[in-house]
């Protein structure tokens, strides 16, 4: 499902490596753990799978598409059939949830019918539907974090790309999430979560690829 | 992408990013349909003076007017004169009472000016008519003829003004075209400005758009709307302007000239010109709004 070989990321200016020659291999379906200290290159590993950035080298290949050589126009239909969780979660203050979960579903030119019936149930499922008109600069960090998650599955995309789902949040909180997520995959999709937290990793049990200094060090299959 | 769907949208995220930005957006509809408006008006008076122009073409009266010293029988000489020039359809002798009371007559409600004058003020002349087939270097060349009978001491006639006046139409056209090209780089400069202060206030959201699988045309399209529909506003707000100073104007020479100079203020706005000015506003706003949002697409 995702390919990557010989990676390499180096961002201008910068003496190092942000990611040095990696290969991993993840099969559809898989969950896999993405861990390492602050500074290891998980985040860029995630930005390169989403199109956010290129990589300087190699070649990353996600199902048939070679991400290395999309042209612009076709990043957008990349980026549709993967839901992404942002460590600062990525919200619009001016809109409301049910709006920024819809946001996924507008920018496909889904239906607004459809797209009421979609989003109020993945709202539903987050547990957020009762707080659908508010501002989410009126919520906690737990429930924007929801928000993104709810705004990452909406469309039911192929993969999941969680970049420190947990990060500010309380134990309670946090299992949570990795329960919704561990959800997500035991329905067939792809999830790929980014964290520093051993306790969830310990207690998920799942694949778990370590990074350190911008190499995999262990798990890359 | 559903089109209908896409096209609601757009219009949807046009019309609130309009609504909250909305001072941003007066502010610059003032300036559009302001200066769209001196557009129009040039076009107007322009288009007013054509019409002038053309009826004085096919105006085929030349006046010769009489000196002082001619006594009525040499009036009657100089009648026959002239309508045996050759060209002249026919000739009529106004003598000074005739032509004064044709004077106050035209004067309408103001002809009380006239008592106090004397006599002499308005002399005896000669309406000549031409033939119905002369064209103007005939009607220069029967003028110059006439000028030429002794005892005649001016000639007036349609062709002279006419020439006058085209000089003028061509000078308020020269001026129309050099205000307009400065006020569509103004107007595209204003909206262009306007919407990247509105996409600028926007740019997390449309990064976030972007993430989450917008394409550029997705992103972009709401904010040339934003230009396209501030542009026809602002057209046609000018339209309205031009036409209440148009108003104003008429309503102002109706009180001290009695009409003398309606002709030129008659026509409010031709139809073609008002489309032009409404379809050139949207234009200009269009391109504005292209203008702005083009390199912030470019971040991701």
């Amino acid at each position: 499902m995702i390919q990557l070989f010989h990676v390499a990321k180096t961002y201008p200016g910068a003496d190092e490596y942000a990611l040095a020659d990696v290969n991993l291999n993840v099969d559809k379906g898989e969950f896999v753990f993405l861990t390492g200290p602050s500074g290891a290159g998980k985040t860029t590993l995630l930005r390169l799978l989403f199109a956010a950035e290129r990589p300087s080298n190699g070649q990353i290949l996600i199902g048939n598409r070679n991400i290395a050589r999309l042209s612009r126009r076709q990043i957008p239909a990349l980026r549709r059939s993967i839901g992404v969780v942002f460590q600062d979660f990525k919200l619009i203050d001016t809109r409301s949830v049910f709006e920024n979960v819809a946001l996924t579903l507008d920018v496909r030119g889904e239906p607004r019918r459809a797209t009421r019936s979609r989003v109020e149930a993945v709202l539903k499922r987050v547990g957020l539907l009762h707080k659908k008109h508010a501002a989410p600069r009126h919520l906690s960090g737990g429930e924007q974090q929801r928000i993104a998650i709810a705004r990452a599955l909406v469309a039911e995309p192929s993969i999941v790309l969680a970049d420190e789902p947990t990060g500010n949040l309380d134990p309670e909180r946090s299992l949570d999430i990795m329960n919704m997520l561990n959800d997500v995959n035991a329905r067939g999709t792809t999830v790929l979560v980014a964290t520093h937290d051993p306790t969830l990793i310990e207690r998920f049990r799942k694949r778990v690829i370590a990074l350190e200094a911008g190499r995999v060090v262990r798990g890359g299959g | 992408m559903r089109s209908g769907r896409f096209v609601a949208s757009v219009l949807d995220r046009a019309l609130r990013n309009m609504w909250e930005q909305r001072r941003l957006h007066l502010l610059a509809l003032s300036v559009m349909a302001l200066s769209l408006s001196v557009v129009g008006a040039f076009a107007m008076v322009a288009s007013n003076l054509a019409r002038v122009r053309a009826a004085l073409g096919a105006e085929r009266v030349i006046t010769a007017f009489i000196g002082a010293g001619v006594d009525a029988a040499g009036q009657q000489r100089l009648r026959g004169e002239a309508a045996a020039l050759p060209g002249v359809a026919r000739v009529e002798l106004l003598a000074v009472e005739e032509a004064r009371d044709r004077f106050r007559e035209a004067l309408g409600p103001h002809g009380a000016l006239l008592d106090g004058l004397s006599g002499d003020v308005i002399p005896a002349a000669l309406v000549v008519v031409a033939q119905a087939e002369a064209a103007p270097d005939q009607m220069a060349a029967l003028a110059k003829r006439l000028a030429a009978l002794v005892g005649v001491e001016e000639v007036a006639y349609a062709a002279e003004e006419l020439e006058r006046l085209t000089t003028l139409i061509r000078a308020v056209e020269l001026i129309a075209l050099a205000v307009g090209a400065l006020i569509a780089l103004v107007t595209v400069i204003v909206v262009s400005n306007t919407i990247r202060l509105t996409v600028l206030a926007r740019q997390e959201e449309i990064a976030i758009m972007k993430l989450v699988g917008a394409t550029d045309s997705f992103v972009r399209l709401p904010f040339v709307v934003e230009g396209l529909l501030g542009g026809l506003a602002a057209g046609a707000i000018a339209i309205a302007i031009v036409w209440s100073l148009n108003a104003a104007v008429l309503g102002a020479i109706g009180a001290v000239a009695a009409g003398a100079l309606d002709p030129i203020f008659a026509v409010r706005l031709s139809a073609l010109h008002a489309s032009l000015l409404v379809g050139g506003g949207g234009l200009l706003g269009l391109v504005g709004g292209l203008v702005s949002v083009g390199r912030f697409l470019k971040v991701m």
